[in-house]
């Protein structure tokens, strides 16, 4: 403990022995708690955080989903089937690839699909928009988007991933432009 | 169509499976003509296309021609040139083709893309789809 005289009394302080702490020092310390304070809680913040590493456990679904599952699920080649695929049936892989990419985007699709197998046993699902139309080939690995958007094509190859934010993210992205209508082509009137 | 999915609405499209190529990176093509559909190209055409029908299993029915002018194919206002490279097959009968012809994938392009592709060109404006059954083309 510190004794001062009597003049000095009104700035006594209690120091623990040996230490001695600044007013700049003490500043800094709080500055430093308060900022670190303010990160951490700035981070808990969901509209801070990358949107990739938001997960939905159960995306929304279209109307028509159930009815595109059944028929996918009713198509998968039969495993006691011993003749050629005449293009009635979709691979075990590709169809279960389908009903997830469906699961995870219905909602961001233009409208209900048209189905059917490619040569390859693939699943291609046609949309029809009001400004073109978007194919999709579904196989186990990826999905490839063909989008003719006011004659333009445009086509996106994306990977099948657990990750479905992304792929909602392109496929929503593609959505919009077929729907949008341009501010362009809007006639004036009287 | 598929096994499971035969309640669904019809579409009005051209299928995507008529210009996939899964065996070779050429797609075969016949010219029609030289400015236009020949009849005569037709008359000469049409068994060989049914010919070719009945090797797919279970056999196909020949409906047409998805019909374009090779100059868009060679400079498309989109994606890649896929220029007509004619290719006559020799042979006797109707396994002679004089007006076959094919399209190259280009390298960097994925069996799919090219359909695709092809696709987009073939039902681009002005182009049409050449009914055995009907005449003149019908749009598509």
């Amino acid at each position: 403990m510190y004794l001062a005289s009597a003049e000095q009394t009104a700035s006594v302080r209690i120091y623990a022995d040996g230490y001695r702490l600044s007013d700049e020092c003490l500043l800094s310390a709080m500055r430093h708690y308060l900022d670190q304070w303010y990160r951490d809680y700035r981070s808990q913040l969901s509209n801070n955080r990358p949107e990739t590493s938001i997960r939905l456990s159960d995306p929304p679904s279209a109307e028509w989903l159930a009815v595109v599952r059944r028929r996918i699920n009713d198509s998968i080649l039969p495993q006691d089937f011993a003749g050629e695929n005449d293009g009635r049936w979709l691979s075990e892989d590709a169809a279960r690839a389908a009903v997830a990419f469906f699961e995870a985007t219905s909602d961001v699709l233009p409208a209900e699909p048209y189905i059917y197998s490619s040569r390859r046993g693939d699943l291609v699902a046609e949309f029809k928009a009001d400004r073109g139309t978007l194919t999709s080939i579904v196989s186990p690995t990826f999905v490839l988007l063909f989008a003719v958007i006011d004659g333009v094509p445009v086509e996106k190859r994306l990977p099948l991933t657990d990750n479905t934010m992304s792929l909602r993210s392109e496929v929503a992205n593609l959505s919009d432009l077929l729907r949008t209508v341009r501010h362009g082509a809007l006639a004036a009137t009287a | 169509m598929l096994a499971g999915a035969q309640d669904q609405p019809s579409f009005a499209g051209l299928d995507f499976r008529h210009f996939e190529e899964t065996r070779d990176p050429e797609v075969s093509l016949d010219r029609l003509g030289q400015s236009g559909i020949d009849k005569a190209v037709v008359r000469y055409l049409r068994p060989r296309a049914d010919k070719a029908g009945t090797t797919f299993r279970p056999p196909k029915a020949f409906n047409g021609w998805a019909v374009v002018r090779a100059r868009l194919l060679s400079n498309p206002p989109h994606g890649p040139a896929v220029p007509v490279i004619a290719s006559p097959i020799p042979g006797q009968g109707l396994d002679e083709n004089i007006y076959h012809a094919h399209v190259a994938t280009p390298d960097h392009f994925g069996h799919y893309s090219m359909a695709l592709h092809l696709r987009h060109l073939f039902t681009s404006p002005g182009s049409s789809v050449y009914r055995i059954d009907s005449d003149p083309p019908t749009q598509p």
